[in-house]
């Protein structure tokens, strides 16, 4: 498909990841604005040209209501942390079983800010993982999932189809829309272009199953050992919660989950044992695998320093990577976690620039074949 | 922005804090009564406060402005909302797990000489007159109702005393003195010990009237040590956790304002960059 030196898609997603978990480990808001805007540049700067390129200004936005929703809901239900009192709503007195509830009262500056940088955490999540959509095509991610996974695989194909065509679907429709003279704002223009929209994505996916159907993807080889079969399913199975729980013990900073990461390696190393146990029935061959080389390397491990520098001065020095509005401090500045996070930034010289225009990369059953 | 918020906001705190600062709600106000133990030594370690709050007040709200006429720093919360430290104890750290216990700030409603561990939070209770808010801060706890209370009764009558429901017409001076024969004294904002001086039976400096009704400290197993030294916020205190104890003095401001511009800078510096790229590779 390409033999160009672009990182693997895969690559992208690790970087990613890496970002989003350095966004869940800190509360403090100078941190997450650096991860955010880390993640924005390398999106903007090498985002392919297919349709999906352009979803890092749709999450931008989902990440700014997120933020805006989370301030909403504080300053009408909020907790009613005593603090600087900048002006106070008309509270609707409720009975005694519903104390836990409140509705409006005091506003406070740090009810508003701890709501601020809580949506912000969410928003920078949320963006990273609109630039690892940016950056890699999905399919391409999931043509490189080990073959035991090949069902699951086809199945989130399909599914992730949908939504970076609905992106291209919507603009579509709404260019010819506006070249009708129709109105593509408000309710009108909504109704107008959702209808299309839906119509569009149901005839899309109906004809993707049809082709899909036809190249034999439903098929599956006969089972030759079951009981082999069985043991790779409960170790993908159970190896992939015990990476759940592990993953959640080192990530929540007050969890109580007993030696968290050796939860996480086990369940790794069993699930990749099971993996590559159910692996060995798949007859498939893959089509021209992308190289994972060492620019991808490099890639996927710059996301993950922000996290790494990040554990290393929550154990020497707790309370840097932390920030709470109460009471109001400046958020302090760890010199070291930046410089882990500003790491991040290298795919903008690992990575080359995407050719200026790239004809988009076929959509649809022709890129699902793995 | 934050800097504008930040005096002003204190400047808002002050006046709150200020005895008897809002006579307009004087009409409504509670009292509350208050009990944290610092959980050291072998008996109770801490203060017992009488509050006066508006009606609606949350216990958080009793909690802050006990602290504040204590003289001890105030309440610290995560961004959970979880209670990190009260009076600066613990120094660091915010319900961390050790392999001993569970170390935080446990919640009690308190009636009937009994307390009882509260499955809600400070911040969603309304404060009642009629339970005591306590607080002990368990250093080995467990996280859970078989943690013990704070070693002091809770006695409203004895906290607040007799006549604990503020009368709906008090004018505030009033207010002064029902609060000063309760026996937990007058906080001024600048001589803690005032405070000290009328809770302890000992007649309050600065023209506070003696009382003969301090009677709140019965039941309290108190290691009440002179309180000559000016200043020094409670007198229930340990030798050994007077130092690491804050006072409200001041916040330390340890993290310079300058290095976050300067961040801020380059984040905007570098949103910039993005949107000048995107508009160029969108033409």
């Amino acid at each position: 498909m390409r033999r160009d030196n672009r990182p693997h898609g895969v690559a992208w997603w690790i970087w990613a990841l890496g970002l989003a978990a350095g966004a869940l480990r800190t509360t403090n808001p100078v941190l997450l604005l650096v991860l955010g805007t880390v993640a924005i540049m390398v999106a903007v700067a090498r985002r392919s040209g297919a349709p999906w390129g352009g979803s890092i200004a749709t999450f931008i936005r989902v990440a700014l209501i997120v933020m805006a929703l989370r301030v909403v809901l504080q300053v009408v239900f909020g907790q009613q942390i005593p603090g600087h009192v900048i002006v106070t709503l008309p509270s609707v007195p409720l009975p005694a079983w519903a104390e836990g509830v409140s509705i409006g009262g005091p506003v406070t500056v740090e009810g508003l800010l701890t709501a601020l940088v809580g949506g912000l955490r969410l928003g920078v999540v949320l963006i990273c993982f609109g630039a690892a959509n940016s950056l890699a095509s999905p399919r391409e991610v999931l043509r490189s999932l080990p073959g035991a996974l090949h069902e699951v695989a086809v199945a989130i194909t399909v599914a992730l189809c949908f939504a970076p065509e609905i992106i291209a679907a919507v603009l579509r429709v709404r260019s010819a829309r506006r070249l009708r003279g129709r109105p593509t704002r408000g309710l009108a223009g909504l109704r107008g272009i959702a209808v299309p929209v839906l119509e569009d994505a149901l005839e899309h996916s109906l004809q993707l199953a049809s082709s899909m159907g036809a190249r034999g993807f439903g098929r599956r080889p006969a089972v030759v050992a079951p009981r082999r079969e069985r043991l790779a399913i409960v170790g993908v199975v159970v190896g992939s919660l015990m990476v759940l729980i592990g993953g959640y013990g080192m990530l929540a900073s007050s969890s109580s989950v007993p030696a968290a990461a050796w939860v996480g390696i086990l369940g790794a190393v069993m699930a990749t044992g099971g993996v590559a146990l159910s692996g060995r029935r798949s007859a498939r061959t893959r089509y021209r695998p992308a190289p994972f080389g060492i620019r991808s390397l490099l890639c996927a491990l710059s996301g993950w320093t922000a996290v790494v520098v990040m554990s290393v001065v929550a154990s020497v020095a707790p309370g840097t990577i932390t920030w709470s509005a109460y009471p109001l401090t400046w958020p302090s500045l760890p010199a070291g976690v930046l410089v882990g996070i500003a790491a991040g930034l290298l795919p903008l010289l690992v990575a080359p620039r995407p050719s200026a225009v790239r004809i988009g990369e076929p959509i649809g059953a022709m890129a699902v074949t793995s | 922005m934050k800097r504008h918020l930040l005096p002003a906001g204190a400047v808002v705190a002050m006046l709150a804090s200020l005895p008897g600062a809002a006579p307009a709600a004087a009409a409504t106000e509670r009292a509350i009564a208050v009990v944290v133990d610092f959980g050291t030594g072998g008996s109770f370690d801490g203060f017992v406060r009488c509050v006066h709050e508006p009606e609606g007040a949350t216990d958080a709200q009793a909690l802050v402005d006990a602290l504040a006429q204590e003289g001890l720093a105030g309440a610290t919360f995560a961004s959970s909302g979880l209670i990190c430290s009260l009076g600066g104890i613990p120094t660091t750290g915010c319900g961390t797990r050790t392999p001993a216990g569970y170390s935080y700030w446990a919640y009690f409603h308190g009636s009937n000489s009994q307390w009882s561990f509260a499955n809600d939070g400070p911040a969603e209770r309304k404060a009642s007159p009629v339970t005591v808010q306590g607080w002990r801060f368990e250093s080995m706890g467990r996280g859970n109702p078989t943690d013990p209370g704070p070693r002091s009764q809770p006695d409203v009558a004895g906290i607040c005393g007799e006549a604990s429901p503020v009368p709906a017409t008090t004018p505030t001076t009033e207010v002064r003195s029902a609060s000063a024969l309760s026996g937990v004294g007058i906080p001024e904002p600048d001589a803690s010990a005032v405070g000290e001086g009328a809770r302890t039976g000992r007649p309050a400096a600065a023209g506070e009237p003696a009382n003969a009704l301090t009677t709140a400290t019965t039941g309290l197993t108190t290691t009440t040590v002179p309180s000559g030294s000016a200043g020094a916020g409670s007198t229930h205190r340990s030798s050994t956790l007077v130092a690491t104890r804050v006072t409200r003095s001041e916040d330390q401001q340890r993290n310079s304002w300058v290095g976050t511009i300067v961040v801020l800078g380059a984040i905007v510096a570098g949103a910039a960059w993005s949107a000048l790229l995107w508009r160029r590779r969108q033409v």
